[in-house]
């Protein structure tokens, strides 16, 4: 009994008690905690206890307290390792694959291309996705089932909605933070490194993948073709 | 003395007089420094011989064959009908110093000169650079030093003999690390340059080479520890009266301290590389895994299909109902989100509400009076109103029946106000002609009054007809 009180001491300090609620729904709604000027309290205080909240979290909830990053890139967040996955499946959800499909565009020019320094403004975002050259046709063709020479004003907004959905989505994983000031700017926060971690199978082995794909292309008979020829 | 008994250089170099090589050089020096074709064709048989594909001693067949393949390797074809001569020709200039002919049995064999001119080109080259095989050089040299300072015929011995043969394997030990790092720049800015397809197994190379490179020097430096012995031998020799002595210890040092130098030099270049190298490796990652990230993110795009649905009104916005599908066997990720447990409510895409119009209020500070008289008339009207219609309600509910036009002058002469009488009359007549047990009779009679004598109303009693 002594044990188990030492276990989850940093539960009666002051600290937690300022602070291990706000976390705990942090945490608990899938959110991504960093050090950054609007997370520095949480972040701290997890760092601080590190071991002990892990161990709360393992043995009261059976989920991991993860720690990715170093220095000013490092992020905490729960996880579901092997063991847990199948006790907690309920507790889990799916990025949906319109929100994945923005977070690996967002990541591809923001850390990429770097277009952008910090600080990204909304619109300048949508109009770059609208005429980047390399993408927009299968975007387009994604959401309106047209090319960008002939979408509608409705196809716009849908493109628009996409985009501002998915960065609220972001925000509230705590992948993007918003300007408290200005709801048109926004920046990447480093946890959304998150998403390669969760796709570095895939990316590391794409090639091999594309090449899958095109062997089935060319067995049914060119099955993309069609939408190839489209979207050019 | 012994320097120009060893050597071909006559005394002249030394003395600045005119130079007077001895004329079997001049005749001869083009047959005793082979061009480059005679030179690679006595390698060759030099490398066949070694690794046992020729015999020590050779037909004339496998002399033209070599050149037949020399030639080739660099690109000198003759013309139909003159390679036999050519052949011919190469073989005599080769039996001058290269090459030795046994008559009876007409076969050859390589000179020793070929011999040693093929084994120091290999060695300034391909130097097989050997730590330990210094370590015992300089061994040996500290040890024969030690018994050689006693005269200065011994220590002139050991100079031109000992030191000066070593001295020679030691440079080449030198010259073949440099040559190394001088490769694996050239390597390396070749990969820089070039887009190379196995650019990462490259890189391990080169990488591996340096390393290679760095401890050799390491272990040469530290074979070379023996020169300090060798300093201290010539500082507490009893020689150093002798001028030659001290000249010769003096070549001694700087060609230690020559040898120290270019030691850490290589050192120094190894260290100042390795960071690029460093370099390379994180741009070729960050390339690599870069490119890949493009890739993954068009290949989604590309394969990604998608259901459309009815039109969505929003508000001011009409968009299409799109359900998005990752390519097949992409899966979306799951992340952990007990956020439904605490609220009960699951993220649920809300319409947005329109923005509140803030609408500008401009005040006549000057009119406010006037507006609260105004007001205030008003507020008083109303609770006049209120005490008339409680009096007649009571009055109705205590005599049983009630004129209200009798009402209507006395509020009038009362209160001077045409306005609360009418509001009267109106609330009064509503409320009576709806509530249950009241009656509201109105008879077509105009009631007038001489001190209102604008104003008529028609005859309208009010009838408790309930109790």
């Amino acid at each position: 009994m002594e044990d188990e009180n030492k276990k989850y001491g940093f539960l009666e300090t002051e600290e937690s008690g300022n602070l291990f609620a706000d976390l705990d729904f942090a945490l608990k709604s899938g959110q991504h905690i960093q050090n950054y000027p609007h997370q520095v309290e949480l972040f701290n205080y997890i760092e601080k206890y590190e071991d002990e909240i892990r161990t709360y979290y393992r043995n009261l909830f059976k989920v991991n307290l993860a720690g990715k990053g170093t220095d000013y890139t490092r992020y905490f967040f729960l996880e579901m390792d092997e063991e847990s996955r199948g006790i907690v499946k309920s507790r889990a959800k799916k990025l949906s694959p319109e929100y994945t499909l923005l977070g690996i565009l967002l990541l591809k020019i923001h850390r990429i291309d770097k277009y952008f320094i910090n600080d990204i403004y909304v619109p300048d975002l949508i109009q770059l996705i609208k005429t980047n050259d390399e993408y927009k046709n299968f975007i387009y063709n994604l959401f309106a089932k047209r090319r960008e020479k002939e979408a509608t004003e409705i196809d716009e907004s849908t493109i628009d909605e996409w985009i501002r959905n998915a960065l609220k989505e972001f925000e509230r994983l705590g992948w993007t933070h918003f300007d408290p000031r200005n709801k048109d700017l926004f920046e990447i926060m480093p946890s959304i490194d998150r998403l390669f971690s969760m796709y570095s199978y895939e990316i590391h082995n794409i090639d091999r993948l594309i090449d899958e794909t095109n062997t089935i292309t060319e067995k049914t008979g060119g099955l993309y073709a069609v939408e190839e020829s489209e979207t050019e | 003395m012994l320097m120009e008994q060893l050597s071909l250089l006559p005394p002249a170099l030394r003395t600045g007089r005119q130079i007077n090589f001895p004329k079997i050089l001049r005749d001869r020096y083009d047959l005793l420094v082979p061009k480059q074709e005679d030179g690679l064709i006595v390698l060759a048989i030099f490398q066949k011989v070694r690794v046992g594909t020729i015999e020590r001693t050779f037909a004339e067949r496998i002399i033209v064959d070599t050149i037949k393949q020399v030639y080739a390797e660099l690109g000198m074809g003759s013309a139909r009908g003159e390679e036999t001569q050519k052949y011919d020709e190469t073989l005599h200039r080769l039996l001058r110093h290269f090459l030795d002919k046994n008559i009876e049995e007409k076969t050859y064999q390589l000179s020793s000169y070929a011999e040693n001119f093929c084994d120091m080109l290999e060695r300034e080259v391909h130097t097989a650079i050997n730590p330990s095989q210094i370590q015992k050089t300089f061994n040996d040299l500290v040890l024969l030093l030690g018994l050689k300072l006693e005269t200065m015929e011994d220590f002139r011995h050991w100079y031109h003999t000992q030191f000066f043969k070593h001295k020679s394997d030691i440079g080449s030990q030198l010259r073949g690390l440099q040559a190394q790092i001088e490769d694996t720049i050239e390597q390396l800015n070749d990969l820089v340059k070039n887009e190379h397809d196995n650019f990462r197994e490259m890189l391990i190379g080169c990488e591996a080479l340096l390393d290679r490179i760095k401890e050799q020097t390491d272990k040469l430096s530290s074979a070379f520890s023996s020169k300090d012995d060798i300093k201290q031998l010539l500082d507490d020799a009893t020689l150093s009266e002798e001028f030659d002595f001290r000249e010769m210890k003096r070549e001694v040092r700087i060609y230690f301290k020559d040898i120290e130098q270019r030691l850490i030099n290589v050192s120094h270049t190894i260290d100042r590389i390795k960071p690029k190298i460093n370099k390379l490796y994180s741009d070729f990652e960050k390339r690599d895994f870069d490119r890949k990230i493009e890739s993954f993110l068009l290949y989604m795009l590309k394969n990604s299909t998608s259901k459309f649905g009815r039109a969505k009104k929003l508000v001011g916005r009409t968009v299409n109902d799109v359900e998005v599908f990752l390519p097949k066997g992409m899966e979306p990720k799951e992340y952990y989100s007990d956020r439904s447990r605490i609220t009960g409510v699951d993220y649920m895409q809300l319409l947005e509400p329109p923005p509140i119009v803030v609408q500008q209020q401009n005040w006549d500070e000057e009119d406010l009076h006037r507006q609260a008289e105004v007001r205030r008339a008003q507020i008083a009207r109303d609770k006049l109103v209120a005490m008339w219609c409680d009096q007649i309600i009571a009055d109705v509910n205590t005599k049983k029946k009630i004129n209200f036009s009798d009402y209507y002058y006395k509020i009038l002469q009362k209160e001077n106000d045409y306005e609360a009488a009418v509001k009267v009359a109106n609330e009064i007549l509503r409320d009576f002609s709806k509530k249950e047990g009241y009656e509201v009779i109105v008879s077509e009679e105009m009631m007038l009054n001489p001190k209102h004598p604008y104003t008529g109303i028609w005859k309208m009693k009010i009838k408790n007809t309930g109790s």
